[in-house]
């Protein structure tokens, strides 16, 4: 397990991923490297193949062509092996309504380990700050706190690689930095790829950026020397012309 | 927090097919207990078909034999009843992206589809133990039944499984669509059409007790079986394809 | 005909075998099989013997009538009859391989040829049921009997116009293609079952119309085996041809929507060659040492201000700045060094909230 997790591998290796269906294309030719330990933000336009593109290396979806393999492990042979090292957190919380936080992660944790793995549970119901809500209905839960509470459920197997879309929407400023501080802390050991809409946020948080447009690769760079302002030119442009 | 210490530890741990499968269907229960959803408003809708039928049959008296067209009417408010239970299985699974999340995990697909098709086995069959007693008092406390009406339990276990598989597969594939509780009811009612042709032919032949009859009544059962087994071994084989992309 | 390359594709892939060998054979395939079908009719009328009501398996009486005995002029209709209902089923059976070939490849053109031959599929079905009425209307003097074959095919009806059904109530064109092609095994499968059910389980009120195994005198076995031919034949031109003007008619769709996506770029190598700006701009992005902070932290500012708003509704307006600005950003590549100030900053946050 331990292969693709040391120091300068790849968390992501895609070459040439296309998702296509009829003749348009939702990803025309990606190519990725992603580091260990990264944390990569994409931008672009609506329609630019995001979220496709997080979905295919959510494993919920195919490429049509391409290679990836992610952490080391061929995604497209062996995506089940691949599952248990992958959470994701989406904007839509992954959570029912009227089961509590504890049942919810114990369902989830089940799913992963067989048995509900409660000292992890517990850890992370801490961590999120949600133990004194442990027993009470998700659904009477606030937007921000069930977003907490859903990246407990990504991480009850302790993914390596997080993968989060859209995390921001619906949170009001308060929560979205409440949901930053955590990410802050479970950011150890881990590869993050984030879809936002948020330019601000999703470049301070990153090491990584990554812009689409049409499907295509348009920059994919470490943010280290990359001036700020020059690359919301470079956003605005890309969204600007992404109506393709 | 990054306890990677423990890593390798806790994911020697993989979870078999059937510890899923229970982790599943549990979930199922417990929500289903917590809100009582589907069981209440399927019994109300049971209700609600048993008064139609007491207009419907009103006029007719006692110049109609009720016994003979009690396993048809029996039928009737089954598939009814389940098609509104089907209909709600998934809202839960949709409603926030959860079926996404069990995907997410190294599920087999087919396992979400017999945890499902067992949790709507399981309130289908709760329903039917509320209902078809009303059923027999409603219309059939002055009938004289035959000593073989206890056999109409075969097909209606049976008819139910069928139902509950073959339901299963049509709503997911429903759930998300526009229209969807017209649609179900547009795909499955021709799909259970033979099952549902079977189970009355078997459960009449119960109500009646007409001795010689009972050559249909196994032949009706064996072929309510045998779709039964074609028909949810389809539905397994074909569930990835409707979930996965 | 169908090469099932994963490979790119495009329109052009979506051709059923133009011009092959299969193509040049669909005329003389519809020619023929109308031929035989005209045959066929030609020889019911004039040369097969009427048949006594005795195919039936057993006296019968259906609305009053005793049907065992008569002569049955009405049974003519089973030359024309028997053929479409066999062609019906032999096309479900292509949309059923069709079904299975795009589930295992997610290549559009099976789905499309599943579509195609579903729709085939249902005018055959709709004749059969129409003559199979007709039959029985004037056999046993009812418009409708719950028949084994009538049920099947009334089964079979709504099965194929549940399909249908199902294609037009998703949008996304992957998740119909999938779903119903998953519907069409389904309902290919449950068919025959239908069949076997209703024919097996007897049914106190109708009796088993059809004796199978009675054979039939040459006098009649040959203008059905031509029928039935000829009907084949009629059912795979007709199938060959629908599939030419349905492959023509998505063809049109794909090449409208690449015009659709060209006209709002005016040409497709201005797209590309913006594209091709946007990279070099992201080289030259990453090659730039970083400004000073303050410039930085200044948009920062400006955008913060912004956050609050988001969300709100943005403005038409805003889009046009959008496209000006991006329009000057691609033209002068040199500018996108200089920080922009608070009103590009302003412009990005309402965009970014529209997108929301």
């Amino acid at each position: 397990m331990a292969a693709g997790t040391g120091q300068g591998s790849l968390a992501v290796d895609a070459r040439g991923l296309v998702k296509q269906f009829g003749p348009r294309r939702a990803l025309d030719g990606v190519d990725l490297s992603i580091p260990s330990g990264a944390f990569l933000s994409i931008f672009g336009p609506n329609g630019a193949g995001k979220t496709t593109l997080l979905r295919i290396l959510a494993l919920l979806s195919r490429p049509t062509r391409g290679s990836l393999s992610l952490l080391g492990t061929d995604a497209l042979d062996e995506p089940d092996a691949l599952r248990s090292r992958i959470g994701l957190i989406s904007h839509r919380s992954m959570l029912y309504g009227d089961l509590s936080a504890q049942e919810n992660l114990e369902f989830f944790s089940a799913l992963y380990h067989g048995e509900p793995d409660r000292v992890r549970i517990r850890e992370l119901l801490e961590l999120v700050e949600l133990d004194h809500r442990r027993n009470d209905p998700v659904r009477t839960y606030s937007r921000g706190m069930q977003q907490r509470l859903s990246i407990a459920r990504a991480l009850v197997n302790d993914p390596e690689l997080v993968l989060l879309d859209e995390p921001y929407s619906g949170l009001d400023p308060h929560a979205a930095e409440l949901f930053d501080e955590l990410i802050g802390r479970v950011r150890e050991g881990r590869t993050f790829i984030m879809v936002s809409h948020d330019l601000e946020k999703g470049f301070d948080l990153c090491s990584h950026v990554l812009i689409l447009a049409r499907g295509q690769v348009v920059v994919c760079a470490e943010k280290a020397g990359i001036d700020r302002a020059a690359f919301r030119e470079l956003y605005l442009a890309t969204v600007g012309m992404g109506v393709a | 927090m990054a306890d990677s210490r423990n890593r390798g530890q806790r994911r020697s741990r993989r979870a078999s097919s059937f510890q899923q499968y229970k982790a599943l269907l549990l979930k199922d229960l417990r929500q289903e207990i917590r809100t009582r959803e589907m069981l209440t408003s399927m019994v109300v809708y049971a209700l609600l078909v048993l008064t139609i039928y007491g207009a419907a049959l009103a006029q007719v008296g006692d110049s109609v034999d009720v016994v003979a067209l009690a396993g048809g009417l029996l039928w009737a408010l089954i598939i009814f009843t389940s098609l509104l239970g089907l209909n709600r299985s998934f809202s839960h699974e949709t409603e926030s992206g959860c079926l996404e999340g069990i995907l997410l995990a190294p599920v087999d697909r087919a396992v979400v589809f017999l945890a499902k098709a067992t949790s709507n086995l399981i309130f289908l069959a709760v329903v039917e133990l509320i209902t078809v007693p009303l059923f027999f008092l409603f219309f059939l406390s002055g009938a004289e039944l035959a000593t073989t009406t206890p056999m109409m339990l075969l097909p209606l276990a049976v008819g139910t499984v069928g139902v509950a598989g073959v339901g299963t597969l049509l709503s997911t594939m429903t759930i998300d669509t526009r229209g969807r509780d017209v649609l179900l009811a547009i795909l499955f009612i021709p799909v259970v059409f033979p099952l549902l042709y079977a189970c009355v032919s078997a459960t009449s032949v119960a109500f009646l007790g007409i001795e010689g009859t009972f050559g249909t009544f196994w032949t009706s059962l064996a072929l309510a079986g045998a779709y039964d087994v074609i028909m949810i071994a389809a539905a397994w084989g074909l569930y990835e394809f409707v979930v996965d992309a | 005909m169908a090469t099932d390359a994963p490979a790119r594709e495009t329109y052009e892939q979506l051709s059923v075998g133009r011009g092959g060998r299969l193509e040049r054979l669909v005329p003389i395939a519809l020619v023929l099989g109308v031929v035989l079908t005209v045959i066929d009719v030609v020889w019911t009328f004039t040369l097969a013997p009427l048949v006594q009501g005795a195919q039936l398996s057993e006296p019968v009486v259906i609305a009053g009538t005793q049907v065992t005995t008569k002569l049955l002029l009405s049974q003519k209709i089973f030359y024309l009859h028997v053929p479409v209902a066999v062609a019906s089923f032999a096309i479900m059976l292509f949309a059923a391989i069709w079904a299975v070939r795009f589930l295992m490849t997610k290549s559009r053109r099976f789905d499309l040829y599943s579509k195609t031959s579903m729709e085939v599929t249902l005018v055959f079905i709709v004749a059969t049921m129409i003559s199979g009425d007709l039959w029985t209307r004037f056999e046993w003097g009812v418009w409708w009997t719950w028949e084994p074959r009538l049920t099947t095919y009334f089964i079979l009806m709504l099965l194929v116009i549940g399909y249908f059904i199902l294609r037009n109530a998703l949008d996304d064109p992957e998740r119909r293609a999938r779903f119903s092609a998953v519907f069409c095994i389904v309902a290919f499968v449950d068919a025959p079952i239908s069949f076997m059910i209703t024919r097996l389980v007897p049914s106190s009120i109708h009796p088993v119309v059809f004796r199978t195994d009675s054979g039939l005198p040459p006098m009649m076995l040959i203008p059905f085996l031509l029928g039935l031919f000829g009907m084949l034949l009629i059912a795979f031109a007709l199938t060959r041809l629908a599939l030419r003007i349905n492959v023509d008619a998505q063809e049109v769709e794909d090449l409208k929507e690449r015009l659709e996506e060209q006209d709002a770029w005016k040409t497709r190598a201005a797209a590309d060659a913006a594209l091709e700006r946007l990279r070099a701009d992201a080289s030259n992005l990453t090659a730039a040492a970083p400004t000073s902070d303050g410039s930085a932290s200044s948009v920062r500012a400006a955008a913060a201000s912004d956050v609050a708003g988001a969300g709100g509704p943005a403005s038409d307006g805003s889009v046009d700045s959008l496209a000006a600005s991006t329009r000057d950003a691609s033209a002068h590549p040199s500018d996108l060094q200089t920080p922009s100030g608070a009103a590009a900053a302003a412009s990005s946050h309402s965009h970014d909230s529209q997108e929301a």
